[in-house]
Parts: structure tokens; C-alpha cells; sequence
């Protein structure tokens, strides 16, 4: 006998503050419960809600809120495999996992983004050129849709299906548990080698130069539109320090979601100040050492120690952009980057790079090239500026991430990502109702 | 030291399992679903390194599981306390019930307890210690025009707890009862907007913290207490008009 599961009336806000709408979501935490689940009512599964677009939520969908899922079912040091529930966080399987010197490879920014995320999303982590994409990492997966039950998912088993939820933004079911590969880990803390740079073109050169071999190696530049200041940065190159042991204690954090982080009700980054916040920024790196040692938490997880950042943007919101560009294009495509921030005079606070190595497929942010990312205060000239990089994606071939970009549209989706159609083609075979809508899946045509 | 929580696997329950594990106790974790058991398990296992044994039973069938309940607990450190964070309500149960229906929830909100006490209160008794702890609920307070059975079966729990205590008032463990009122789980969203529901987790840290102490019965959230005791005390004029 169980008790009927209730749902409940909540506004859910996209971790941009792009998007926000009064959803009904409901919480099952017992497996009865996700399978008693029939009907035709549209529903989405949203697990730690930090994905920038409306991927969990929207187009009249009951939100089903897997974060009670969020156990670990098996960990087996021998083999480096861990399997877990679809609403655990990576921060969890670092604590199962990491004290016998085995992490999941790739990971995203911030600690607590669950699993089923990370799959749906097809995340990427510090190093894609190395490491991939988190997909890489899924050895198996089980899936729940009304209309098929539970199964479970792999590569060799089902790769149609396998390869339509990894990367599939939650459409084709309910993620309920994964299998994942680890790594063993020399150490657990990071060398992290800062080299300053004077502009994107020089960044683009040493990123270049130090991906291979490290661990990491990104780039931040001032996006700030300003004659002089714009593009100056730095670039981190990471290794790992072998030997370094697991901490027993780690300093806490102060945890953010999409509503923490929209609490103060104006964004304090506008231009001026946003140019403030970059200096000050770019001034205290240079005073810092040039080769730092932080531990490996805070380098998995960066946005951790730095939440405020996102906090200062407010309630209106930021606006990102994350795109991979051909490796041929990318210098025009900085080049004109540059030509259109000052311009346009968007609300532009930084720029950041990587060098990305994947086979693009459906929809999956997957591809050769160098990842550029854009965050903006939300503004007129943001929007208008967007727009043309849309315009620019599709003149150069590059992908536009869209887990990243809560105002994407469709037709620019359409136009970069060759796999846009078979997607939705193979969506529709594998579910003709579309059970499992979102804002971002009907914002895009699925 | 090792626990038995009957109703492990959602709300009070799970809470209780991971703040009693967090404290390295063994657990028995009795729930009605193997796999959310197993997962239960495995979890506390791996993150506490603590023994856990599950057994399933549907406590809402007339047919007991004493025999594995008194296996699981065999294979563990000396039992030092029970937790019943069980419940279950219907939808429909609204005067009309039927008679099955009726018996499965009675089954389910009090007899699965007094089974599971007269199992292993012997052993608690001759032990002089140990600790049995019933979760009952506002809605017991007074009837109303909904979960008429429920209601009544918490009342029954109330009572049987009121009797336990005396029992063991001289030797053996300690009996407390928690009146719950709204907690924030998957069955209670939506349900009431009025009151603010309570965290399952801060309940679950207080039972562990006042586990050794004869508090008897206590309200949870503390407000229950005068809510209660006005709802008791509201002429019946007034009171047949209230709808909650």
C-alpha cells in the first residue's frame, strides 16, 4: 500500500533568470512512485535545476524533481565503476569515490549538479580535448518511460537509445540510475600555472600550446567593451600534484541555485561597473603568484568558491553564449567577437576558451575546435549582439551550446547542428506522444 | 548499536536511516519495496560504513514477517531501538471506506507496530534499555470530515504508546511519541499552504538527540501543541463548520 504521491505549485526559474513559469512538480523518492506514473500529461525530470536554459521545466509539463534519487547503488574500486541514481550530485560520488583516489574524469563546474544532468545535457568538464564529454563516462544507464517501463540502456545493448538520452535534454525518459566510469587520480590537489595575455588572438596561441599535456588549460579575458581593456587576461594551465592526499575536511561553500542566486532584485553589473569588477579581477591575479596549488575540489569545481559572481548579476539575469568554432574559423570569429562588442556595446563581462576535441551527433554540444564562452549582463544591446552571434554560428559552422543559451532559436539550432532533424525524428519514433517537453524543447522544435 | 525503522524507504523514515547511520549505528530497514530498500542500503553502507540488513514486507498483507525480522536482527549488534515513522493514508477515506481498505490502513498505521513491539519488547525488558519511538499525527486530534480511518488508527497508536510507556515505566525501555505535524515529503506537497510543514531532517535530529530521554509525547513542530488543544477544545457549532 502507498500513499498517493502529491504534487505542488511552484514558479521554477532557469539558472540564467531567463525563464520562469509556475509549474506543478511533484518529488517521488520511491520507484513505485515514478512507475505508477501513467497518462498523457506532459512531464520533465529536473535534478539540481543549474542548467542555464529551461531544460527541466516549461510547456505545461509536471516537473518530477529527482533529487530524492540520489543514492549510490554500487561502487566497485576494482573495476573503477560506480552506480548511482540519476539525482546524486558529482559532489557525492567525489565523496564515495574519491577518498580510494578514483573521480569521474569529466566534470562540470559546480559540485552539486546531479547525474542525470550531466547525462541529459551531455556536460562537458575542464579539459574536453582530453577527456570528452561526460558522455564518455556512462557505461550504462537505466530509463523509465510509460510507454516502455524500465530499461536498461548501454552501448552495446541499445546504442540507438543510449545515444538519444546522453545528450537527449531529458525527451526520451526518465533517467533513473547510471553506471559510470572512473579514473584513478594521482593527487588531490592542482599546480595552477597563471601566464597573462594581452588579447583573445594571444590567448587562442597559448591555450593552444598548453592543452596538450595538462590537465587543464583555459583562458579569461576582460569582455568588457573597452578600447584598450578588452580581451587582456590570463591563461591557466593545470596539473595535477601526484601524492597529494584526499582531505578529510574540505572548507565549505556557500551553495547556489536558481533562486539564491537571482535574490538581490537588480543586477549590480552594468558597464561601468562591470568594467570595475574586471580590473579589480585582472589586478588581484597579477598580485597572486604565478603558480598556485589550490586543492583538486576547487579546481573540479570552481564556480563553488565563486558563487557571488553569479549573484551579482540579480534577478534580471545573465545572458551566456558557449560555442564551438571550427578550428579554421577561429580567428575570424574572435576577430569579429571584438568588431561586434564594440559595436553593439553589449553588456559583456568575460570570455573564456578551451580547446575542444568530439564527434558532433543529434544534438549533442560535441565537436572539434576551440570552445568560446560569452557571459553578458542581460541588456538591450545584449540581445541585439546575440543575435549576430547566432548569425555568426551559422556563417562559420560552429556549434551554439544549447544548455547555455536560455534564447536560442530554433532556427539557428536548425541550421548549426547537422543532427538537428535525425533527432527529431528518432525522438518521435521512440516516443510519438512527446511525453517529455520542456521550454527548451518546444522553444526548439522537438 | 543497532535500530530497527519500520517504513525506511521515503519522509521520516529515509531521514531517520541516514541521521541513525550517520551516527554509526546498524540499521534493519523495513519497507514494503525491495528496490528502494537495496538502494537504501547500499547508500548507508558506503557512506557510513555501517551493516544494514533490509527486509521487504508489505506490512499492509495480514500475513507477518517476524520470522525475518527476528533473523535481521540476530545478525546484529544488540538491539537498542525502535522506529515506526510508518503511515499510510487514502484519498477516499472519507467515511466510506470499505472494509478492506479500512483494515489494510489499520494494519499499515497501528498493528504493524503492536507487531513488531511484541516481538522484540521481551528482549527490551530483560535488556532494561533501548529506546521505542511512535510517530503519530495532528490529524488524531479531533475527527473531521477526512482520513476518518487514518485518524482514527493514529489515535489508536496514540493510545497503545500511552499504555507502552506505562508498561515500561519501572524497567525497560524508554517510550516516546512524537504528533507530527505537516512534514515536507514527496506525499505531503501541495497539500497545505496555511501552515509551514516541518523538515523531516530536523526531526529526525531531534529524535536522535533526545533519544535517551523519557520526554513522553511531544508535538513536532512545537505549535501543534496549542493548535491541537484549541481544535479539541472548539465548540461543536463552530467546529462543524470548519473544513480542513
Amino acid at each position: 500500500m502507498l500513499s498517493t504521491p502529491a504534487s505542488e505549485t511552484v514558479e521554477l526559474v532557469s539558472f540564467d533568470g531567463g525563464v520562469a513559469e509556475i509549474c506543478e512538480r511533484w518529488r517521488p523518492d520511491r520507484y513505485r512512485m515514478i512507475e505508477s506514473s501513467a497518462g498523457v500529461s506532459p512531464r520533465i525530470a529536473r535534478g539540481g535545476g543549474y542548467s542555464y536554459a529551461a531544460a527541466s521545466f516549461g510547456a505545461r509539463s509536471t516537473v518530477w524533481d529527482m533529487t530524492q534519487f540520489d543514492r549510490v547503488l554500487g561502487f566497485d574500486e576494482t573495476a573503477k565503476r560506480i552506480e548511482v541514481q540519476a539525482g546524486s550530485t558529482l559532489e557525492t560520488i567525489l565523496a564515495v569515490a574519491g577518498p580510494k583516489n578514483l573521480i569521474l574524469p569529466v566534470q562540470p563546474g559546480y559540485p552539486r549538479i546531479t547525474v542525470g544532468g550531466c547525462i541529459a545535457a551531455n556536460v562537458h568538464g575542464k579539459n574536453p580535448f582530453l577527456e570528452g564529454t561526460f558522455t564518455d563516462q556512462v557505461e550504462s544507464l537505466t530509463l523509465f518511460h510509460p510507454r516502455i517501463g524500465t530499461v536498461d540502456v548501454s552501448r552495446g545493448s541499445s546504442p540507438e537509445l543510449f545515444y538519444l538520452t546522453c545528450g537527449g535534454l531529458g525527451l526520451s525518459g526518465v533517467i533513473l540510475s547510471a553506471t559510470l566510469r572512473l579514473q584513478t587520480i594521482a593527487g588531490f590537489a592542482a599546480r595552477v600555472e597563471r601566464t597573462e595575455i594581452r588579447s583573445l588572438s594571444e590567448g587562442l596561441q597559448a591555450v593552444r600550446s598548453m592543452t596538450e599535456g595538462s590537465a587543464f588549460a583555459y583562458t579569461w579575458h576582460d569582455g568588457v567593451p573597452h578600447r584598450s581593456r578588452f580581451g587582456r587576461g590570463f591563461v591557466y594551465r593545470g596539473e595535477i600534484v601526484p601524492g597529494a592526499p584526499y582531505p578529510e575536511v574540505r572548507r565549505p561553500y556557500r551553495r547556489i541555485d536558481a533562486v539564491s542566486r537571482g535574490a538581490l532584485p537588480l543586477s549590480l553589473l552594468h558597464r561601468s561597473t562591470a568594467g570595475l569588477l574586471t580590473r579589480c579581477f585582472w589586478t588581484t591575479e597579477r598580485l597572486k603568484s604565478g603558480t598556485v596549488n589550490v586543492p583538486l575540489f576547487d579546481a573540479l569545481f570552481p564556480f563553488a568558491r565563486r558563487s557571488e559572481y553569479f549573484r551579482l548579476f540579480g534577478r534580471p539575469g545573465l545572458a551566456e553564449a558557449q560555442v564551438i568554432v571550427p578550428d579554421h574559423q577561429i580567428e575570424g570569429f574572435l576577430d569579429e567577437i571584438e568588431r561586434q562588442v564594440h559595436r553593439e556595446l553589449p553588456g559583456s563581462v568575460m570570455i573564456s576558451m578551451k580547446l575542444f576535441r568530439g564527434t558532433p551527433r543529434l544534438v549533442c554540444f560535441e565537436g572539434n575546435g576551440v570552445c568560446v564562452t560569452l557571459d553578458f549582463a542581460r541588456t538591450d544591446a545584449t540581445s541585439s549582439f546575440l543575435r549576430a552571434l547566432d548569425e555568426m554560428c551559422v556563417a562559420t559552422g560552429a556549434l551554439p551550446n544549447v544548455i547555455k543559451d536560455s534564447r536560442l532559436p530554433m532556427d539557428t539550432v536548425r541550421r548549426c547542428y547537422p543532427g538537428y532533424q535525425e533527432f527529431r525524428e528518432r525522438l518521435h519514433a521512440h516516443d510519438p506522444e512527446r511525453l517529455f517537453r520542456s521550454e527548451l524543447s518546444q522553444r526548439l522544435g522537438f | 548499536m543497532s535500530h530497527l525503522i519500520l517504513g525506511a524507504s521515503g519522509g521520516l523514515g529515509r531521514e531517520l536511516c541516514y541521521r541513525f547511520a550517520a551516527e554509526r549505528n546498524d540499521l534493519v530497514i523495513v519497507a514494503s519495496d525491495d528496490r528502494d530498500l537495496k538502494a537504501l542500503k547500499s547508500d548507508l553502507e558506503l557512506r557510513f560504513d555501517v551493516r544494514v540488513i533490509s527486509v521487504a514486507t508489505d506490512v499492509s498483507e495480514a500475513s507477518g514477517c517476524a520470522d525475518e525480522l527476528h533473523a535481521a536482527v540476530a545478525q546484529l549488534t544488540p538491539l537498542r531501538g525502535l522506529l515506526f515513522p510508518i503511515g499510510a493514508v487514502l484519498s477516499r477515506d472519507a467515511g466510506t471506506l470499505d472494509r478492506e481498505s479500512a483494515e489494510r490502513l489499520m494494519r499499515v498505521n497501528f498493528l504493524s507496530v503492536v507487531d513488531t513491539v511484541a516481538l522484540f519488547l521481551p528482549s527490551l525488558l530483560s535488556s532494561n534499555g533501548g529506546t521505542i519511538v511512535g510517530f503519530g499525527s495532528i490529524a488524531a486530534a479531533r475527527g473531521r470530515n477526512g482520513n476518518a480511518v487514518y485518524s482514527a488508527s493514529k489515535r489508536a497508536l496514540e493510545s497503545y504508546f500511552e499504555s507502552l510507556r506505562h508498561v515500561c515505566a519501572k524497567a525497560g525501555p524508554i517510550v516516546q511519541f512524537y504528533v507530527v505535524g505537516y512534514l515536507d515529503t514527496s506525499l505531503s506537497a501541495g497539500r497545505t499552504k496555511l501552515i509551514p510543514k516541518a523538515s523531516p531532517r530536523r526531526l529526525a535530529a531531534r529524535v536522535a538527540r533526545d533519544l535517551n530521554r523519557d520526554i513522553g509525547r511531544v508535538y513536532f513542530p512545537w505549535y501543534w501543541r496549542p493548535v491541537c488543544s484549541a481544535l479539541r477544545w472548539t465548540p461543536w457549532f463552530l467546529y462543524k463548520r470548519m473544513r480542513f
